[in-house]
C-alpha cells in the first residue's frame, strides 16, 4: 500500500514538475498573453476492467466516478492550442455477477496527457491527446501484486465554449472526453491472464479557466 | 501523415480484443455430503455476500488474535474480486466464527522455521438446524497442542500458524481435505500458505451456489 502511494505521489509530482518546467521555459509576456489554466470537474463512466468466469461469467467494472482535470493550455497560433492535463478519478470497484453488483474495492486513476486542440467556429473545439495512466490502489484484489505500472493512453475530446458573456470571460466550457488504455495487473497475470484488455472511459465535464485570451 | 499514424494507433489501441479467460485446473472437492432423513444431499457452504465481513472472535489468551487476523488476511489475499472480507470482533456473542484454544495454551514465542513437526491440531465444527440447510449457531474452531513427545514451543507456534489457516479454511466452506500435501487444506498441513490449487478451489467455492445458509446474525 505504501509503495503504491509513493509511486502515485511521484507520478503527480512528476506531472507538476513537468508543468513547472514548461511554464518556466515560456517567456513571461507569452505566459500572460497565451497561457491559460483550466479546472474541469465531471462524471466518468468506465468499461469493464476484467471479464472472468468462475462457475458463471462476471465483470469487474469501476463505478460511475467523479473526475477532476487540471490543465495548462498554450495558444500555439490562431485556432490551435496545446495543453498538459492531469486527470484524477477516484472510483469504487464493483463486481457484476448474476444480476447483482458487489463491492470489490476502490482505486484512484491518475492520468497525464499532452494534447493538441483545434478550435473551430462557434466555440467548438476538438482535442487529441496521448499520455500515461496509472492506478493507485491498496494492495488487495486485482491490485494485490501491484497496479501494473503506467499504461499508455490515448484520448479525444470535444469542447463547447458557452456563448454567454460571463462564460466567455471565465473560459467556461463543457466537454465530452473519451480515452482508452490497456489494463492488466501482475495479479491477473499470476491468475493466468496472458493479455491486457482495452478499457474505454467516457466523461462529461464542465471546465473553467483563467488567463490567456478569450477563446 | 503524423496525424494519420496517431489515428491508426488510437484505433488499434481501442479495437484490441478481449483476453482469454484463464483455465483453472486442479480444483479439489470442497463440498461435503450429509444424510438428512433419507436424502443424501450436497452440503455446500460459503459466507454469502450480504454477510460480509465475516466476524471472527479470537480467544484472548496467548497469540490467538494474531493467528486469526493473520489467517483472515491470508485467505482474503486469495481473492481477486472482493469475494471475502473478515474482521475480528471483541464480543463472542456477535461472532460468526468462534476460535478457541481447546485445552492448553501455547506460549507466544517466535515460530521455529526448521522442518515441520506435527505438534498441533485443530477441529472445525458446524452445527446444523433441524432442516440441515442452515447453521444453528456460529462455526466453532478449536486449536490444540498435541501431547506426547515434547516439542519446542517455537515448533508449536509454527504448527499453529499452518493449522489456523487450515481451520479457518474449513470455516469459510472448504469442508473437505485436499489429497495433495502441497495444499494448506491437506489433512495434516505441512505448507505455510495456500497453494495455487487452494486459491482456485476457494475462488470456485465463492462463486458457487450454497445449499447451506449461515445462522441468522
Amino acid at each position: 500500500m505504501m509503495s503504491d502511494g509513493r509511486t502515485a505521489g511521484r507520478a503527480v509530482g512528476g506531472a507538476v514538475l513537468t508543468a513547472c518546467l514548461w511554464l518556466t521555459a515560456v517567456p513571461a509576456d507569452r505566459l500572460s498573453a497565451q497561457v491559460s489554466f483550466h479546472v474541469a470537474v465531471g462524471a466518468r463512466y468506465s468499461s469493464t476492467l476484467v471479464h472472468d468466469s468462475l462457475v458463471t461469467p462476471f465483470d469487474l467494472r469501476p463505478a460511475l466516478a467523479p473526475a477532476l482535470l487540471l490543465s495548462v493550455r498554450d495558444e500555439l497560433r490562431p485556432g490551435w492550442s496545446a495543453d498538459a492535463t492531469l486527470d484524477v478519478s477516484p472510483s469504487g470497484l464493483r463486481r457484476h455477477e448474476g444480476g447483482g453488483s458487489f463491492d470489490a474495492g476502490s482505486f484512484t486513476a491518475l492520468a497525464f496527457t499532452v494534447g493538441l486542440q483545434r478550435h473551430f467556429a462557434a466555440g467548438v473545439s476538438a482535442r487529441l491527446g496521448v499520455g500515461g495512466m496509472r492506478y493507485a490502489a491498496s494492495q488487495t484484489g486485482v491490485f494485490r501484486e501491484g497496479s501494473g505500472g503506467i499504461f499508455p493512453l490515448g484520448s479525444v475530446a470535444a469542447t463547447y465554449a458557452l456563448p454567454f458573456p460571463y462564460a466567455r470571460t471565465n473560459h467556461l466550457e463543457v466537454e465530452a472526453r473519451y480515452d482508452v488504455h490497456q489494463f492488466i495487473t501482475p495479479a491477473l497475470r499470476s491468475e493466468g491472464f496472458t493479455a491486457s484488455r482495452p478499457v474505454h472511459r467516457a466523461a462529461i465535464l464542465v471546465r473553467v479557466g483563467w488567463g490567456g485570451g478569450t477563446p | 501523415m503524423t496525424t494519420r499514424r496517431a489515428v491508426v494507433a488510437f484505433v488499434a489501441l481501442a479495437a484490441c480484443s478481449d483476453p482469454a479467460i484463464p483455465d483453472r485446473a486442479g480444483v479439489y472437492a470442497f463440498a461435503d455430503t450429509v444424510i438428512i432423513s433419507t436424502d443424501t444431499t450436497v452440503t455446500l457452504f460459503r459466507w454469502p455476500t450480504n454477510r460480509l465481513p465475516v466476524r471472527f472472535w479470537a480467544d484472548p489468551r496467548s497469540n490467538m488474535r494474531f493467528l486469526v487476523e493473520r489467517s483472515i488476511v491470508v485467505w482474503q489475499d486469495q481473492f481477486l474480486y472482493g469475494e471475502l472480507r473478515g474482521i475480528v470482533v471483541s464480543d463472542s456473542a456477535a461472532a460468526d466464527v468462534v476460535v478457541q484454544w481447546a485445552d492448553s495454551v501455547p506460549p507466544d514465542v517466535p515460530p521455529d522455521t526448521t522442518p515441520a513437526a506435527n505438534s498441533c491440531a485443530g477441529v472445525t465444527t458446524f452445527e446444523f438446524d433441524s432442516t440441515g440447510f442452515a447453521l444453528s449457531g456460529p462455526v466453532r474452531v478449536s486449536l490444540t497442542v498435541l501431547t506426547g513427545t515434547p516439542v519446542p514451543a517455537g515448533q508449536v507456534q509454527a504448527c499453529m500458524r499452518r493449522v489456523a489457516i487450515h481451520e479457518l479454511g474449513h470455516s469459510l466452506g472448504l469442508l473437505r481435505h485436499s489429497s495433495f500435501d502441497e495444499d494448506i487444506m491437506f489433512g495434516s498441513p505441512i505448507v505455510d500458505y495456500p497453494s495455487r490449487f487452494d486459491r482456485r478451489t476457494v475462488e470456485v467455492l465463492y462463486h458457487s451456489q450454497p445449499t447451506v445458509q449461515p445462522a441468522p446474525p
